[in-house]
């Protein structure tokens, strides 16, 4: 099997710069109506924004490699994230806590983590559990049913690799496990990965039973750099105490020792939601056994643990696998390679066709996160 | 066989980048609309029900909700009923009000609110039970620490009144 890294046909600097064109545009699309406002400094970050992500497009395409550019946007989207999303809560309500006014207000933003909860209530009696409007309002651009469609467009469009290339939340940790070299902690008990398929099942029912959205209230470590319950007593100061806790564990200390996105592979009920959708994409990354030489290298790199020795004998990583090409990046011999479902088209193709899909989505959703937030960090300092 | 897996597997992959062409022109606003008509509501812990009872006040009006409270099957928590004043411009210095709860022609409270001009203000209300079976023998409304609730919104202040 040939090497598809020194094969890939979009090397040249032209061609890979044509074939970037289409992202160009669509990025420009995407901004356009910052791009054209009156707001000097949204316009800048909007055109900072398209230009970065064009950038590591063409990057990735020019060097034949989809992770380390990924890397670059996702750890940017996940830092990038809270630090806007703070400071328009601090401007709005002047603190992170949500305040009784706004429960009942329904002014709370609907995060895509509260839908699998929602689901049975819903069905059974119509009801939202979640103190947000369902249609958006001037006080709650994100009502459920604009966060419920986004969820649904990046699931038909990514499936599972939501986790790689849409959820800011795996970014913060991309960037904490990027921090050492090395990794400290090495063997990790493969039973863990059963843990979101448990928290997911646990809180969907907790959820059915008591009407609550129990991940939110209790479990939710990113509430720690979003908005949390404001602290009136004890339960409160419990569930703040909590989020941090978990926050520093899964998302920092973890994935540090590990260099692995160990609340995504161990914890994320969401994670495991989307899993259930991974097959929806045609787009997979598969091991191609005649070339492989067994060395671990790609499950070695796999931020998620969907690959090991024995998925690598079977060919294919686990329906945890978020397509974010770790493996590939890493396979020395060309063994890991992208595949579209059906065909046998060469792995280069493959991914190009994931990627103008995966990073449409990346710019229509992550670069603007990026650049709303470059804009209010900007504000701030003004 | 091989031929129309390979055409469904690049079909697929047009399907997928249609899709997201799409999405922020057409479709996310599509599925938008089609939530929108699921017919959900907001659970009546955060929105406090649907109003019953509209009162024309002078200049203002009083909104009372239908009696709120758990619908899960495990579910806990105070069952209440939500009363709402607005515009919160047009309210007296004092708002002092008998309320007819559950609309059966004898009011049940008298609740009195001085009507904060700074909205950030906190708000305490007095009530009187004047019907004791139907509502909690409490004496005190504020924002926080007790079961009963005065909180000033944007355009409307809101009392959630425990029921027994």
């Amino acid at each position: 099997m040939a090497d598809t890294r020194t094969l890939s046909p979009f090397r040249s600097w032209p061609r890979a710069g044509l074939l970037a064109l289409p992202i160009a545009l669509w990025g420009l699309v995407m901004m356009g109506p910052t791009l054209s406002g009156r707001d000097g400094t949204a316009k800048l970050t909007a055109f900072l924004a398209e230009t970065f992500m064009t950038a590591l497009f063409l990057l990735m395409l020019r060097t034949g490699q989809t992770h380390r550019w990924r890397k670059v946007f996702f750890i940017t989207l996940g830092f990038l994230f809270p630090v806007g999303f703070i400071i328009e809560l601090v401007r709005l309500r002047g603190s992170m806590s949500i305040p009784v006014e706004h429960l009942i207000a329904g002014d709370t933003p609907f995060c895509f983590m509260v839908i699998p909860m929602t689901v049975i209530p819903a069905a059974l009696n119509r009801v939202l559990i979640f103190p947000g409007s369902i249609l958006p309002t001037a006080s709650n651009p994100h009502a459920v049913a604009t966060m419920v469609s986004l969820w649904l467009v990046a699931t038909l469009v990514l499936g599972k690799a939501w986790c790689a290339y849409g959820c800011f939340f795996g970014g913060l940790e991309e960037g904490f496990a990027s921090i050492r070299r090395r990794p400290v902690l090495k063997l990790l008990n493969p039973v863990f990965l059963y843990g979101p398929w448990a928290v997911l099942v646990t809180i969907v029912l907790l959820s059915a039973a008591s009407y609550a959205p129990t991940y939110c209230q209790w479990l939710c470590p990113f509430k720690a750099v979003t908005e949390f319950p404001e602290i009136t007593n004890g339960q409160t100061l419990l569930q703040a105490v909590i989020f941090v806790s978990l926050f520093l564990g899964l998302v920092v200390i973890l994935p540090m020792l590990t260099k692995k996105r160990t609340q995504c592979a161990f914890f994320c009920p969401f994670g495991a939601f989307q899993s259930l959708f991974a097959r929806i994409s045609p787009f997979r990354i598969r091991i191609e056994r005649s070339a492989c030489k067994d060395c671990g290298v790609c499950s070695r790199a796999c931020p998620t643990l969907a690959l090991d020795a024995g998925r690598v004998l079977q060919g294919a990583p686990r329906d945890a696998c978020m397509r974010c090409g770790a493996c590939v990046d890493a396979c020395g011999t060309g063994a890991a390679r992208w595949h579209l479902q059906g065909t046998r088209a060469p792995s280069e193709r493959a991914r190009l066709l994931f990627l103008y899909a995966g990073w449409g989505f990346a710019c229509l959703f992550g670069g603007t996160i990026i650049a709303s937030s470059l804009a209010s960090l900007i504000h701030l300092f003004r | 066989m091989s031929k129309l897996k390979s055409l469904f597997g690049y079909g697929a992959a047009v399907l997928v980048l249609t899709v997201m062409v799409l999405a922020p022109f057409v479709l996310m606003s599509r599925i938008e609309q089609l939530v929108g008509h699921l017919g959900l509501r907001s659970h009546p812990k955060y929105s406090g029900g649907s109003a019953v009872r509209v009162l024309n006040r002078d200049g203002y009006q009083v909104t009372i909700a239908a009696p709120a409270g758990p619908v899960g099957p495990m579910e806990w928590g105070p069952r209440f009923i939500q009363v709402s004043w607005s515009p919160v411009g047009a309210l007296p210095d004092t708002v002092d009000e008998q309320l007819d709860l559950d609309g059966g022609g004898r009011p049940q409270v008298r609740l009195r609110f001085r009507v904060p001009r700074d909205p950030k203000q906190p708000l305490t209300g007095q009530l009187e039970i004047l019907d004791p079976g139907l509502v909690r023998p409490i004496t005190i409304l504020r924002r926080t620490g007790g079961p009963g609730l005065l909180v000033g919104l944007d355009h409307s202040i809101v009392a959630r009144i425990p029921l027994n």
